[in-house]
């Protein structure tokens, strides 16, 4: 099968913690995979070390073909630009516009400023941003108008692997709705591949191609929403389950 | 890794732009700032002192007077010198400052030196500063040699005048070319000359001060390699400490002149024990004839712990002195305050050296002689001290203040009660001495009685005479027998004559009486005279002048009421003695008169009895005697002499015996009324104060020219001419070229602007750590520990580098400079600050780590990171402006974006 990424035995420990124990994940082009677990289960670790803003202690990533953990530091880059990432907490740049915040991905690629304010603006319309909005700074921004502005500066980059990680776990839970439909429509529309960690479960049952359930570190239970989540065959599963029944 | 990165990314090119503009706008700064205030400075010194050579003097003027002070000076200007510029100076520190510039004409030295002079006694005078130029001054010219020097420095070319200025030589230039050459020529010559100054310790003098000079330099004259010495020792004492200390000096001789001294004889016993015993020792003194001999051990202590007078009765005494008999005769006379002996020797070295011969001589510090006289004596207290009978023995003071062994026999002199003894003795006298002269006036007086009652004597004699010539005569006509009429008219003339001659007798017993009593007057007389010798012979005329003169004119007045008492005892006795023949033969007469007068009782018998004529003859040839004898008298000299005498004794009463006495009880009262210890603590608060006062002794000043004089060679010749090793030796430069005020106020001012530019680069430096690096250190570790780099802390690192090398070079840059801090005092310092913030930098300025990590994932370089998101976040500052123009998204004022 042709996976966008294979993740082969990742470790990763802070201080005497181990956060990622083996974790073993194949991701195919177009699939979205949404990552669960209980807090502290190493799901956002993992997912920053796809892109090494967390250095992986061991195992390997490979993506589309290329270990990530072996690349030279101008290699990294250039991948990095290949994966967007939108983050629990936004991350814009406070000094910055939204439309440049959206665009600064961009700029360093090379693309001329007057392209680049139009990819910008496109990707912020498309998560609902218009104009006006754009030009506002975070801080004149709601957390939901931040979030998006958030996903359209990972999505102007045109990535092949989108990383989401809790992406409305900071948001209340009316902007919570906005923000996941952007995320639908974009699962359903952009034929992009995902990874996406969430408690949002029933979003996760509509969206995701597969379930990955973590726990401790390691992969506990995976497959399809329906599989994962009516039989579970993990312990992790199965209150799951009860969960989503209650 | 990072770092390598860095550098690919042309980061390095970044920081280097960084540290190359910070150091060069913090020169520039530092530098500006202190040049300002050098300008500041240097216009605020030409107001004070006016252009370069454009005034002579400053005359200081207090503030208040001021405008009386211009008038005058301008008047005094005008008259003294014709043409001179006046003009008005700031006023500093309540001084109003006036500048004085005389037209070149009279710019020589006799006006500059009388500058001073004229302008002394304007109002509000607060004396005057040169600034005449072109100067170079030679300041701390020894005080001889300055016409020397000035006559040697007028001679070199390019030299206009010379001028003196306190302690200094002004040299006037004629142009300011011939600074530096005149320069280096009196440099030569001050390099060529040296003073050898021989200096004594405090209170020592030399005796011959002129001759030893003289002494001194021909020493050095005679070796070749000199070829000049000259004595310049400057003799005149003007100095006010000195005069004080002087004083003080004259103080303490005085006290201790007065202070009851103790000298103790050592026990031959204990002989061994004065090695132990040197010059500020106490020993304790206990009366001689105590009942309780002390224990030695036994404390003296009082209750409280503290010795002192008012609480314990023991006397103390402090050592002053340990001396052999014999001592040595020094070109060098001494304070006598230390060790001494004959052989030159320490005693406190002498330890198992016979120490016979030794005396041990101190003052009372606590207590007084009256607590040593242990039991009632004979005579007062003056009178015991007086005659040295007041003994005492004397104890080492052991640890704690407790009793040490014995020591020796103390005797106690003062004197104080010596001379309190004599005046007590005088005053006595002196009250005698006028009863005296009252007793022989009165004398004088009865000796003129005596001569009355002579010539009654005499005339009544003559009538027994006359009488017995007549019942003699009956006698032989009538036969052997007397009638009754004859022996009515002998027995009156016998009963007259009696009367007459024992009043006589009378008159003559009281003038002998007073001749014995004369006679103990006069011995009294010199007693006290004697005492009086030695107290004028023990009192030094300059140390106490006044009790000295005082002293002579009391034995000058006890003399001649002396001499003027023997005088007139003489003339008394001679007088008595030209009577005592005479009077002899009225005794012979009265005794047998006596018994003629017996006979005559029994006229009958007498005249029956045949023996009445043997009676008369022999009546009659003691009355024919007794008259030839006193007939013989010179009665006329005698009353004439006796006229005199009590003439004489009148003018003796007119001597005013009341103020004689006054002036003794005035000498009396002008003795200290100290205790002795009270003597004793001025005296030691006295040595100390000398000894704490740092003012030269006695000196000889040599000018030599030659090699470099060396301490022993200066001390070989000291030695020869003062036949003595306790002075000290100087080898000085016989003068020090200095810069001229002005020259001095701007090198004050280039340090002052150094200062200050050290200060600016600091705190410039500081600056830029904080605002730039702080920011670039926070990031470098920032991305140090993301990397997972282990190692060094590249943060600490880079800001210990930047501090260093910035404000090291800022601060040479900018012509810091900090007297005493050398280049590499100030990298430490720069790389003690660089590493201080870079250790806090995580607090200066924090890198937000949600938008880094945003950067990175967007897949931005370090560099790009650095420059578009931790800069731009960091503290404005010269790190902010320089990154400016790398940032590809620049944030506009409005929400509009702008991009480069």
């Amino acid at each position: 099968m042709d996976y966008l990424l294979e993740i082969k035995g990742l470790t990763k420990r802070f201080g005497k913690t181990l956060v990622l124990d083996g974790f073993d994940l194949n991701v195919a082009r177009g699939e979205t995979v949404v990552i669960t677990g209980p807090s502290g289960c190493g799901k956002s670790t993992a997912l920053r070390c796809i892109n090494r803003l967390t250095e992986p202690d061991s195992g390997s990533i490979t993506f589309a073909g290329v270990d990530i953990t072996r690349l030279s530091y101008s290699d990294l880059l250039r991948v990095r630009r290949r994966i967007g990432f939108v983050f629990q907490h936004f991350n814009l740049i406070e000094r910055l516009t939204a439309l440049q915040n959206v665009m600064l991905g961009v700029i360093f690629e090379g693309v001329p400023y007057p392209e680049a304010r139009d990819m910008a603006l496109r990707a912020l319309a498309r998560v609902g941003i218009g104009e006006m909005l754009a030009c506002r700074r975070p801080s004149e921004l709601s957390g939901g108008e931040r979030q998006r502005v958030g996903i359209a500066r990972a999505l102007v980059m045109d990535p092949d692997l989108m990383l989401w990680d809790e992406p409305t776990a900071s948001l209340d839970p009316i902007l919570v709705v906005d923000v996941l439909d952007v995320m639908e429509e974009l699962v359903k529309t952009s034929g992009k591949t995902m990874i996406i960690v969430t408690h949002e479960m029933k979003f996760a049952s509509r969206v995701a191609d597969r379930i990955v359930l973590l726990d401790r570190g390691r992969v506990a239970e995976e497959g399809p929403p329906g599989e994962v989540f009516l039989a579970p065959k993990s312990e992790i599963g199965r209150r799951y389950k009860r969960l989503l029944a209650g | 890794m990072l770092v390598f990165t860095l550098f690919r990314e042309r980061f390095a090119k970044d920081l280097l732009e960084l540290l190359v503009v910070s150091i060069l706008v913090g020169s520039f700064i530092a530098g500006i700032v202190a040049f300002t205030a050098d300008t500041y400075f240097g216009k605020t010194v030409t107001g004070v002192l006016g252009d370069y050579g454009e005034y002579d003097i400053i005359l200081h003027v207090r503030a208040e007077r001021k405008a009386e002070a211009l008038k005058e000076i301008r008047k005094i200007a005008a008259r003294e010198f014709p043409g001179a510029r006046v003009k008005e100076g700031p006023t500093l520190v309540d001084r109003a400052n006036f500048l004085v510039g005389l037209p070149d004409s009279l710019r020589r030295r006799e006006t500059i030196e009388r500058l001073p002079r004229v302008f002394g006694d304007i109002p509000g005078a607060s004396g005057s500063t040169y600034i005449i130029e072109p100067r170079i001054v030679v300041s701390a010219v020894q005080g001889g040699a300055f016409q020397f020097l000035m006559a040697r420095i007028q001679k070199l070319p390019g030299v206009r005048f010379t001028f003196r200025d306190g302690s200094s030589i002004g040299v006037v230039l004629k142009s300011v070319d011939d600074i530096k050459g005149t320069e280096e020529a009196i440099k030569e010559m001050l390099r060529s000359y040296q003073v050898v100054e021989v200096r004594l310790p405090m209170g020592e003098e030399i005796q011959d001060s002129m001759r030893a000079g003289a002494a001194l330099a021909k020493e050095f004259g005679s070796k070749p390699e000199f070829g000049y010495a000259k004595d310049i020792t400057v003799r005149s004492r003007n100095d006010d400490i000195r005069d004080l200390t002087a004083t003080l000096m004259e103080m303490r001789d005085f006290l201790q002149y007065y202070a009851a001294h103790v000298m103790v004889i050592p026990d031959d016993i204990e002989s061994k024990r004065v090695g132990d015993i040197h010059p500020g020792t106490v020993l304790v003194l206990r009366a001689a004839t105590r009942a309780a001999a002390p224990s030695p051990g036994g404390s003296t202590r009082s209750d409280t712990g503290v010795l002192t007078a008012d609480e314990t009765d023991e006397v103390l005494m402090e050592v002053k002195e340990v001396v052999r008999e014999a001592r040595e005769a020094s070109v060098v006379s001494r304070e006598a305050s230390r060790v001494k002996d004959a052989s030159g020797d320490k005693a406190g070295n002498k330890g198992d050296n016979d120490n016979k011969g030794y005396k041990i001589e101190g003052i009372i510090i606590q207590g007084d002689i009256s607590q040593l006289q242990a039991r009632p004596q004979s005579g007062s207290q003056s009178e015991l001290v007086a005659r040295g009978q007041i003994k005492a023995e004397a104890y080492l003071l052991g640890p704690q203040d407790t009793i040490g062994p014995r020591v020796g026999v103390a005797t106690i002199t003062s004197e104080r009660e010596r001379l309190a003894y004599m005046v007590d003795e005088s005053i006595r006298l002196m009250t005698e001495l006028d009863k005296f002269s009252h007793d022989a006036y009165k004398t004088a007086l009865d000796s003129l009685d005596v001569l009355g009652l002579y010539e009654t004597t005499v005339g009544r004699l003559v009538q027994v005479q006359r009488t017995l010539e007549g019942i003699d005569d009956g006698l032989l006509i009538h036969g052997n027998t007397l009638d009754q009429r004859d022996i009515a008219r002998l027995a009156k003339a016998l009963d007259d004559a009696s009367r007459a001659m024992n009043s006589f007798a009378s008159a003559l017993d009281k003038v002998n009486f007073f001749e014995a009593q004369v006679d103990r007057v006069l011995g009294k007389t010199s007693d006290v005279r004697r005492i009086l010798e030695q107290e004028i012979q023990a009192t030094s005329p300059e140390s106490s002048p006044g009790l000295y003169q005082r002293l002579v004119a009391m034995k000058a007045a006890l003399d001649l009421v002396e001499f003027k008492a023997r005088e007139r005892a003489r003339a008394i006795d001679s007088f008595l003695a030209g009577l005592n023949p005479a009077a002899k033969n009225i005794a012979s007469w009265q005794g047998k008169f006596k018994s003629l007068r017996n006979g005559l009782e029994d006229a009958r018998a007498l005249v029956n009895s045949g023996r009445a004529q043997a009676i008369l003859g022999d009546l009659l040839d003691v009355t024919n005697s007794t008259l030839a004898q006193l007939q013989m008298l010179d009665i006329d000299s005698m009353r004439q002499k006796v006229g005199r005498i009590s003439r004489d004794l009148e003018s003796l009463q007119s001597i005013d015996v009341s103020s004689m006495i006054g002036e003794l009880k005035y000498i009396k009262e002008s003795l200290p009324n100290l205790r002795d210890d009270q003597v004793g603590r001025s005296i030691r608060l006295i040595d100390r104060y000398i000894g704490g006062e740092v003012i030269p002794g006695d000196q000889l000043q040599v000018m030599v020219d030659g090699p470099p004089v060396t301490v022993a060679m200066a001390r070989s010749a000291a030695r020869k001419v003062l036949k003595d090793d306790n002075f000290t030796v100087f080898i000085t430069p016989v003068g020090v070229l200095e810069p001229g005020i002005r020259g001095e106020l701007f090198r004050v001012m280039r340090e002052a602007r150094a200062t200050i530019a050290a200060l600016m680069s600091v705190v410039f430096t500081l600056l830029v750590l904080i605002l730039d690096h702080a920011t670039l250190a926070s990031a470098l570790r920032y991305f140090a520990g993301r990397t997972g780099f282990i190692g060094f802390d590249i943060g600490k690192v880079y800001g210990t580098f930047a501090g260093a090398l910035i404000l090291t070079l800022t601060y040479m840059l900018s012509g810091a400079r900090i007297p005493y801090i050398r280049p590499a005092h100030i990298l430490l310092v720069g790389a003690l600050m660089g590493y201080v913030v870079s250790w806090q930098s995580d607090k200066i300025s924090p890198v937000n780590e949600d938008e880094v990590t945003a950067a990175m994932a967007l897949g931005l370089p370090y560099s790009e990171i650095i420059r578009e998101i931790i800069i731009p976040a960091g503290r404005p500052g010269l790190l902010q402006l320089l990154n400016r123009r790398r940032m590809r998204l620049r944030a506009s004022a409005g929400s509009q974006p702008r991009t480069v």
